[in-house]
């Protein structure tokens, strides 16, 4: 095989926990070691020796897996439900969690305070007594996954990989049934 | 820095100071942002230096001065370095604001002001690739190695910056449509939500089938890989102390004054070896069954190689026990006891009694 970057662990250390490498993180330069020339070909095949699937999404990739063990699926499913709930409390903000966009935790604490519905949404999320504590355990979740990142202690930035959950989002039809 | 300097740079107009807010001149800042291609994307300069060749192109055809030749071929280089420059500009600002402006109605916005400013890098490039065009004749008629040699730079210059913008445009509507169809996204995440506080996700949608469906990572149990200490690390000098380390920490040393022992001399290990070797049991019992002694006496007496050195009579009493008990179906125990005397290491006279073990030759022919 030619040319595997030095950076390959780095890259397999992130993806290989279910991580993401989006371009407008702090992880942005593996983003352009991946997308450079044959380099995302070049990994693509090393990695699938591992099992693990080099995906690209919309400025972001990821791992994937072929074989699947049954009893994740309650798992993801649980999972999601609760990404739709904290995805749910970000988009009634004024402020949308698309990409770049920088959220304080100082500033959302105090909208929920100001909104009783944002309140009652954040207080069904967590268990943490103050308000803060609250909205900074919802943001180290997400930024844990990779769709957030902190960029200091208050502050967060919404990654390229946030399209994942909206792609996944987008695949969902409802089914109105008449109402 | 003191206040005296801040003072001076005021002074001097280099930085201004409002609100104890410092800022740099906004001359420098224009400089600066010239010097590296950074900054809003503007139109003027091409605009200018399109109407600045015109009219030399007008005053050219008027009188032959070389002086309006040289604004001609300044401005025609000026078109080809500011328009190449802008569209950097362009795409730099495009990708910035899609990926970091934070208000969502705002990046709308810019990137509709970007949209327009792209069409009018374009309608720029059009005006100066028709008054080229024009012109061509006219230039023809100037004979001036360096004027063709720009002249045909700047249309290859301007073809591929048109390459370029058409690019980007397509780069600016795919930006503009996903920021818009999120919207629609948040809506779609909200309606969601509400089915699930209903219960409903399961009947309603096909939330299972998509979610079960996908095979991200993400969704698996962080399973973290793990890996054994190397053992070559540890025989290493950065091993030693990095278990060193670990051990104070875990304060196993501390009743331990002890060092770690002096060398071991060399071959320590072959000599041990050696002697195990040389000590052939089963060489010895075959031996023994082609003599008629008994085996005691046999044991006691026999001649060892020099190399497995003097054997004190405990040790050869050790091994005709181990004798007797590993080859007992080679031999006969008689059932009778034989006696000696002998005086051991502390001069103590002592009676040894021992049964009386000889070959079984009838067994060993089976």
């Amino acid at each position: 095989m030619n040319n595997i970057p030095k950076q390959t662990p780095e890259i397999f250390g992130i993806l290989s926990r279910g991580n993401f490498i989006s371009s407008n993180g702090s992880k942005g330069k593996l983003y352009d070691i991946i997308s450079h020339q044959e380099n995302f070909q070049v990994l693509k095949e090393l990695f699938g020796h591992t099992g693990y699937v080099l995906e690209h999404g919309h400025n972001y990739y990821y791992f994937s897996h072929t074989e699947e063990p049954n009893q994740s699926i309650e798992k993801k499913l649980e999972q999601f439900a609760y990404y739709i709930d904290v995805m749910d409390f970000f988009s009634s903000m004024d402020q949308k969690p698309s990409v770049g966009t920088r959220y304080r935790i100082t500033q959302i604490a105090e909208q929920c305070f100001s909104n009783e519905r944002l309140k009652q949404k954040i207080v069904a999320l967590s268990r943490r007594e103050k308000m803060v504590d609250k909205v900074s355990e919802i943001a180290n979740d997400l930024a844990q996954s990779g769709f957030f990142e902190q960029e200091d202690e208050d502050t967060y930035k919404v990654m390229d990989a946030i399209h994942y959950l909206e792609q996944v989002i987008t695949l969902i039809t409802i089914n109105e049934d008449g109402e | 820095m003191s206040d005296e300097k801040l003072e001076k740079l005021v002074m001097y107009e280099i930085i201004h100071e409002n609100n104890n807010v410092i800022g740099l001149d906004d001359r420098i800042i224009t400089f600066i942002e010239e010097f590296l291609e950074i900054g809003e994307v503007t139109t003027s300069f091409i605009n200018d230096n399109i109407q600045s060749l015109n009219e030399n192109l007008k005053y050219y055809r008027i009188d032959s001065n070389s002086k309006f030749l040289r604004n001609i071929k300044r401005s025609l280089k000026k078109i080809s370095s500011t328009t190449s420059r802008e569209v950097m500009k362009l795409h730099k600002n495009i990708d910035d604001t899609y990926k970091n402006q934070d208000n969502y109605l705002i990046k709308l916005q810019e990137l509709d002001k970007y949209k327009a400013k792209r069409d009018d890098i374009i309608n720029l490039i059009r005006e100066s690739e028709q008054i080229i065009f024009e012109a061509q004749g006219f230039f023809n008629t100037i004979i001036d190695a360096e004027l063709n040699s720009i002249v045909l730079d700047l249309r290859y210059i301007l073809v591929r910056n048109r390459d370029y913008l058409n690019e980007i445009q397509s780069q600016i509507i795919d930006f503009i449509n996903r920021i818009q169809y999120q919207a629609a996204i948040y809506k779609k995440i909200q309606r969601l939500k509400e089915l699930k506080d209903y219960e409903e996700l399961k009947y309603k949608t096909n939330f299972i089938e998509v979610v079960s469906g996908t095979n991200t990572l993400m969704f698996r149990r962080r399973a973290f890989l793990k890996s054994r200490l190397s053992l070559d690390f540890l025989y290493s000098d950065q091993g030693h102390l990095l278990t060193r380390k670990v051990a104070g920490r875990l304060d196993i040393l501390r009743n331990s004054g002890r060092k770690p022992a002096g060398k071991m001399v060399d071959g320590f290990d072959e000599s041990i070896h050696e002697e195990s070797t040389s000590l052939n049991i089963e060489g010895l019992v075959d031996k023994f069954m082609e003599c008629d002694t008994d085996l005691f006496e046999f044991i006691l007496n026999y001649k060892f190689p020099k190399k497995v050195g003097e054997l004190t009579i405990e040790k050869r009493i050790s091994l005709y026990v181990g004798i007797s008990i590993d080859y007992d179906n080679k031999l006969l125990i008689s059932g009778k006891l034989g006696k000696m005397d002998y005086v051991n290491e502390k001069k103590q006279k002592l009676k040894l009694g021992y049964a009386i073990i000889k070959p079984n030759s009838k067994r060993s022919h089976e």
